[in-house]
């Protein structure tokens, strides 16, 4: 049986719009850039934006290769949602993001998709995911306490490894029974 | 009796052209009448505007606008004959988008349809071939 192997990505909504420090009491910079989203965002917009852009990009050859996208998740408190592509066409998924700028209503904000982490399971974006929350808060935290250097700042706009981009590491294949066929790399 | 060996031949330079820069292209044009058989004799002969026209609707139609940044260069406009050069690399994704594509209509129910002879590396073979098939048909 042939493996059907997937990519998942992970991607954060940051709103462009407001100037920092021209918000309503005091709320932290970093704040201002991860805002919630306004509660009308349906998984079913961000796909149909996503099929969009990838056929105004890729045309017909490409909307047909990425039809298997799929929205696993999405956080409007968060501003965040996980795709599901196939493994040999994320990267038109990803350009496409890279396209969009703006919420997929009739006027709605300007903003920017950041893909933050592609993995082959959806488990590790899970994870990813729930460490960048916690990092944000802690960030958030040392920002309004006035520190100059945030060491959480550091970790969840860096990664593990300084100045190694957060979106390079892209885990394993493999699940709990056996890694024979783990691969690493972007183009796997 | 002395025998002179001749010389033994040496290569003096060898080059080998692993991968060519461009691939060449020959289409040929047919024009569907509103009656619905396809005739060769044109109304309006074939410019290369049209053609120009007819390959940027095709790969954005296929493609997008990743499709319609190929550049593809027209060399010849002979009668209902073209000859075209794209990027090596991007040859296959052209006679995709070039086959799928259902035609250009150009007014008065008439469809133009662009089909793809023959692609080839080199053009000097491409043009070989072509005048070979006249040379057996005639």
């Amino acid at each position: 049986m042939v493996r059907l192997k997937d990519r998942y990505l992970l991607v954060n909504i940051v709103y462009t719009d407001v100037q920092p420090g021209h918000a309503k009491g005091p709320v932290s910079d970093l704040m201002l850039y991860n805002q919630p989203t306004t509660g009308e965002l349906k998984p079913q917009h961000l796909l149909k934006a996503v099929r969009s852009e990838v056929n105004a990009l890729f045309g017909d050859c490409g909307s047909g290769a990425v039809g298997g996208l799929q929205v696993k998740y999405l956080s409007q408190a968060t501003s965040t949602f996980i795709l599901r592509i196939s493994r040999d066409h994320y990267r038109l998924v990803w350009a496409a993001l890279s396209f969009m700028n703006r919420l997929p209503f009739k006027d709605g904000r300007p903003c920017v998709y950041r893909v933050v982490r592609v993995s082959g399971t959806i488990r590790k974006v899970e994870e990813e995911a729930v460490r960048r929350a916690k990092l944000f808060i802690l960030a958030a935290k040392e920002e309004m306490a006035g520190k100059p250097t945030s060491g959480a700042l550091d970790a969840l706009l860096r990664g593990k490894e300084q100045g190694r981009s957060l979106a390079m590491v892209v885990d394993d294949d493999g699940d709990d029974l056996g890694r024979d066929d783990s691969e690493m790399g972007l183009d796997g | 009796m002395e025998t002179v060996n001749p010389p033994k031949a040496r290569d003096l330079a060898t080059l080998t052209i692993k991968s060519p820069p461009f691939a060449y292209a020959h289409l040929t044009s047919t024009t569907s009448s509103p009656a619905g058989g396809s005739s060769m004799a044109l109304d309006n002969p074939l410019d290369a505007l049209t053609v120009r026209s007819y390959c940027t609707s095709a790969l954005q139609q296929f493609l997008g606008a990743t499709g319609a940044a190929i550049s593809v260069d027209i060399l010849a406009v002979r009668d209902e004959n073209v000859w075209v050069r794209v990027p090596r690399p991007d040859l296959a994704a052209f006679s995709a988008a070039l086959t799928a594509y259902s035609g250009l209509p150009r007014g008065g129910g008439v469809t133009t349809v662009l089909r793809l002879q023959a692609c080839g590396d080199w053009l000097g073979s491409l043009l070989g071939r072509a005048e070979q098939a006249e040379l057996w048909a005639s």
